[in-house]
């Protein structure tokens, strides 16, 4: 996991800015992720969480603005070579190959590490330890039982975890999960937080959610975002006992 | 938990062959005589011989289409423009050729090299198709993706029309000669039946490398992006680099397809490049199933059956291919292979209830792939 | 030469005025719907055949307009009863539909027309030209087509930009699925402007009867122009269909004027302008970023 160097922080953003036609989604950002644990945004629907979330991993390009992550500008760079940079995330609405099996599914993710070398047009069994790694990760998200299944057919909170599982494949430094246990049964929710605690150490975790209950539980610290600005950044207790944020919260439920 | 089972390699190819060996005597048609002018019949009429040539040239092209609609999910509607380049490039190099650029003349005598016409055939789709693939791949998607292929398409249409000087413009190319064949007699290759080998074991070549193709690790990329391109980006795939390459191995099924076509039908015209030819190829895949391996090939096959029965009957047939286009799209969108599998997963059905009590019907309603 | 150029350039700019009409219709369906309708040529030929049998009985005012109005409605029923059914599946499966009518519309005009190419006849007072600025401009062609086609595209601005469906429309074009959370009856809509569309390009068609031969292949040598057209123009954009049609007609007009290579290009022009669009401006002149990615 650790490859010897170490970062002060995972990432880090400088007056990073994305409007849509002239509404600033994310205003003028500038904040740094520690490495290493849970690091949970909230905020009230429209505080441009998910926005953030993008412009980190590169679906959106910012307005105005720039992205490092350990000691590097990506600002430019594809979602695909930030992903090979180690930096993995979920999508809100389950985004996982619906018509391929779940084993495939994981396979396929596995197979990416391998992407680019001369062994790719060898038959799949030949390439590297496909199999192995990839029974391994289904076991680590419960879905062996499910493998031969089409992704499509599992149940809501198993493709939730499904996906877990393809960012998980590469093995990433961090982990950005978008709303990880919405919509799913009591159940559900606890055997993802289960997951997510048992796969945290050594990673960074970015959490975006609603439960907060789950947030409460299981964050090192958690930011607040309100109108696409930074509110507040502290600990579980300290952002409970934080009056800017009742206010935030309360007053958007008023 | 054991890896899923590699594919039966040994198995399709040898099926594939087989079903080479008796084709022609499944297609219908005229006779077994061999007019030396049947190529101005064709691509109507022909005898049956004829009738599987064109077949296996036509599946190769497909393969080639499928490559990109089937497995990366992206629809060119201009695919027979790398028919046509491997047709022409092999007919202009056999025949040889003066064109003025200028004043000045550049000439080409006549060659008898079917393997420097193959490796000229390839190579030039390979480059127009790679060309192409940089403006279009990062540019578009979707329907645009298959707007702007059709578009190209008519480029190359429009020079082998209007370029009459190297190409015989609308009338096109005729009296192209059959290669021979070393250590054969030189006149091996005019027999219909000979052509008919030839191609059959160069287009089960073909259809090999394709299979090597769409079951590597490279093929299921493309499947991950034909299913999910923002999952598979996410994932760490450089998605367009797959797309580009996928583009310009799929042109290369179409030039060695048009290759075969041309010595065997030793005529060419601009047709080759139409609209006419991209939406026949689309029509053999969907027909055949584009989630199938063997759809292409069964496609190709059933079409021009289809083809050569109707316009026996009346001149009008391509309203009947239309017809056919339309009821496919509607109610069997993965073509006959599909409706195959469906059949088999309701006789699986049909099977599990009797022997077991009916206690679970979802699994067996998946159907097949959209 | 200068009167060469000239002539030229009225006769891309009538030709223009054309290839608007039916990009137009085309481009509104393809930005709202996601449908990519091959029959589109289709419907311009039919246009115009249709105006031809109806003209001998009805007059020429009365055949150019029933034949729109008949293609209009046919429209409809085409995408009510044929298309609707692909909305869920992926757009490509309703470019393959309407590629395979098309090839069935093709062979149904040859069985009642013929191969041979027709002609409408203009009225007497539409005939003959008019002298201007020491061209002789022809009234019908250069005149009163370039003049009606102005009326029309103002019609269907207007349409867009001022009524209520216009509203629809450019909202749906944005995001359809949030136009029919808002309780906008989509499916309708979608009807009507595949009616608007056709409508269009037969009305293209049957006022082009009179200077252009109308033979069966024309539906499908003009799709694709239209194509090339909506991609030089832009997705979904009224100015995109506009300044498109005007480009490739205009442009492709002139090459013939050009020595050696002019009148070998004179449809190569089109996809030239379309592949230097394509590299400095991928969604067209007009295009939005973002549609259909």
């Amino acid at each position: 996991m650790t490859d010897g160097q170490t970062f002060a922080y995972a990432f880090k953003t400088e007056h990073l800015t994305r409007s849509f036609s002239g509404f600033k989604a994310v205003n003028d950002v500038t904040i740094e992720i520690p490495r290493g644990g849970v690091r949970a945004i909230i905020g009230p629907n429209g505080a441009g969480k998910t926005t953030f979330f993008n412009l980190l991993s590169g679906l959106l390009p910012p307005s105005t603005g720039r992205v490092f992550f350990e000691d590097r500008d990506i600002t430019g760079l594809d979602p695909f070579q930030r992903a090979r940079l180690g930096i993995a995330r979920s999508f809100q609405i389950s985004n996982i190959f619906r018509k391929l099996s779940v084993y495939e599914n994981v396979r396929l993710a596995v197979q990416s590490l391998y992407d680019g070398k001369a062994s790719f047009f060898l038959p799949i069994g030949k390439t590297g330890d496909l199999h192995g790694k990839t029974v391994a990760i289904l076991a680590d998200i419960g879905l062996s039982d499910v493998a031969d299944s089409l992704a499509e057919n599992l149940s809501h909170g198993d493709q939730r975890r499904l996906e877990i599982g393809l960012v998980l494949a590469r093995d990433p430094q961090v982990l950005m999960l978008d709303e990880p246990v919405a919509g799913m049964s009591p159940k559900e929710t606890h055997a993802t937080v289960e997951l997510i605690q048992r796969i945290s150490p050594g990673r960074t975790i970015l959490l975006v959610e609603h439960d907060i209950d789950v947030v409460m539980s299981i964050s090192t610290t958690i930011t607040v975002m309100q109108t696409g600005q930074i509110l507040a950044v502290g600990t579980p207790e300290e952002i409970r006992a934080n009056e800017a944020v009742q206010r935030a919260y309360l007053g958007g439920l008023a | 938990m054991k890896p899923p089972p590699a594919p039966k390699w040994w198995l399709d190819l040898g099926l594939m062959a087989a079903a080479f060996v008796v084709l022609p005597f499944v297609m219908p048609g005229g006779s077994l005589d061999l007019n030396p002018l049947y190529f101005q019949r064709l691509p109507f009429h022909a005898g049956f011989i004829d009738l599987g040539t064109t077949v296996l040239a036509f599946s190769l092209f497909a393969v080639g289409f499928n490559l990109l609609f089937g497995h990366s999910g992206e629809l060119s509607f201009g695919h027979a423009m790398f028919f046509a380049i491997g047709s022409y490039a092999t007919a202009l190099y056999t025949k040889g050729f003066t064109v003025y650029i200028g004043t000045s003349p550049l000439h080409h005598d006549p060659v008898s090299n079917l393997w420097i016409a193959l490796i000229l055939s390839l190579g030039l789709a390979a480059l127009w198709a790679w060309i192409l693939a940089r403006l279009i791949v990062p540019r578009s998607s979707g329907i645009y993706y298959a707007m702007i292929t059709l578009a190209f398409a008519q480029v190359i249409f429009f020079v082998a029309f209007r370029w009459s000087d190297l190409t015989g413009g609308e009338d096109g190319i005729q009296a192209i000669s059959r290669p021979q064949l070393p250590g054969l007699p030189p006149d091996w290759m005019q027999s219909g039946t000979n052509m008919y080998v030839f191609a059959a074991v160069a287009a089960l070549i073909a259809i090999a490398v394709n299979y090597w193709i769409v079951h590597s690790p490279f093929g299921s990329v493309l499947h991950a992006i034909r299913e999910n391109k923002q999952r598979a980006r996410f994932l760490g795939y450089d998605v367009n680099r797959y797309r580009v390459n996928a583009f310009v191995l799929s042109a290369l099924f179409p030039a060695v397809g048009g290759w075969l076509w041309v010595y065997f039908i030793q005529a060419i015209n601009p047709d080759a490049a139409s609209v006419d030819y991209s939406g026949r190829v689309v029509m053999m895949s969907l027909l055949g199933g584009i989630h199938a391996f063997i759809g292409p090939l069964l496609g190709a096959f059933v079409y021009w059956d289809l083809q050569n029965s109707v316009s026996q009957v009346t001149q009008y047939w391509p309203a009947a291919i239309g017809l056919v286009f339309v009821v496919f799209v509607l109610a069997a969108p993965d073509g006959i292979a599909g409706v195959f599998e469906v059949l088999r997963r309701y006789g699986i059905k049909m099977t599990m209830r009797r022997t077991v009590e009916p206690a679970d019907e979802t699994d067996a309603t998946t159907g097949v792939g959209s | 030469m200068l009167h060469q150029i000239g002539d030229q350039f009225i006769n891309g700019l009538t030709l223009g005025m054309l290839y608007i009409l039916v990009a137009l219709g085309l481009n509104i369906i393809l930005g709202l719907m996601g449908v990519i309708n091959f029959s589109h040529g289709s419907f311009f030929m039919l246009g115009a055949y249709v105006a031809y049998t109806l003209q001998s009985h009805i007059g020429f005012w009365p055949g150019i307009f029933c034949a729109a109005l008949i293609i209009g409605a046919f429209g409809m029923l085409f995408e009510s009863s044929l298309i609707r059914p692909l909305y869920k599946r992926i757009p490509e499966y309703t470019l393959l539909l309407t590629y395979g009518a098309a090839l069935i519309f093709e062979q149904v005009v040859r069985r009642i027309w013929g191969d041979i190419a027709v002609r409408t006849q203009t009225p007497d007072y539409l005939s003959g030209s008019v002298s201007f600025a020491g061209f002789e401009v022809p009234i019908y062609k250069d005149v009163f087509l370039v003049g009606i086609t102005i009326v029309i595209l103002t019609g269907v601005w207007l349409l867009i930009n001022k009524t209520n469906i216009g509203m629809i429309i450019r909202a749906g074009t944005r995001d359809a699925e949030m136009v029919r959370v808002l309780g906008i009856n989509m499916p309708l809509v979608f009807t009507f402007v595949f009616g608007i569309g056709s409508f269009m390009a037969a009305l293209a068609g049957a006022l082009a009867a009179p200077v252009y031969a109308i033979i069966p292949t024309l539906g499908s040598q003009w799709i694709v122009l239209t194509f090339v057209i909506v991609i030089v123009g832009g997705i979904g954009s009224f100015w995109g269909a506009v300044v498109g049609g005007l480009i490739i007609g205009v442009v492709s007009s002139l090459m013939e004027l050009v020595p050696v290579i002019g009148p070998l290009s004179i449809e190569l022009s089109g996809f030239v302008i379309m592949a230097i669009i394509l590299l400095i401006r991928p969604r067209g002149i007009f295009g939005v970023e973002g549609l259909f990615e």
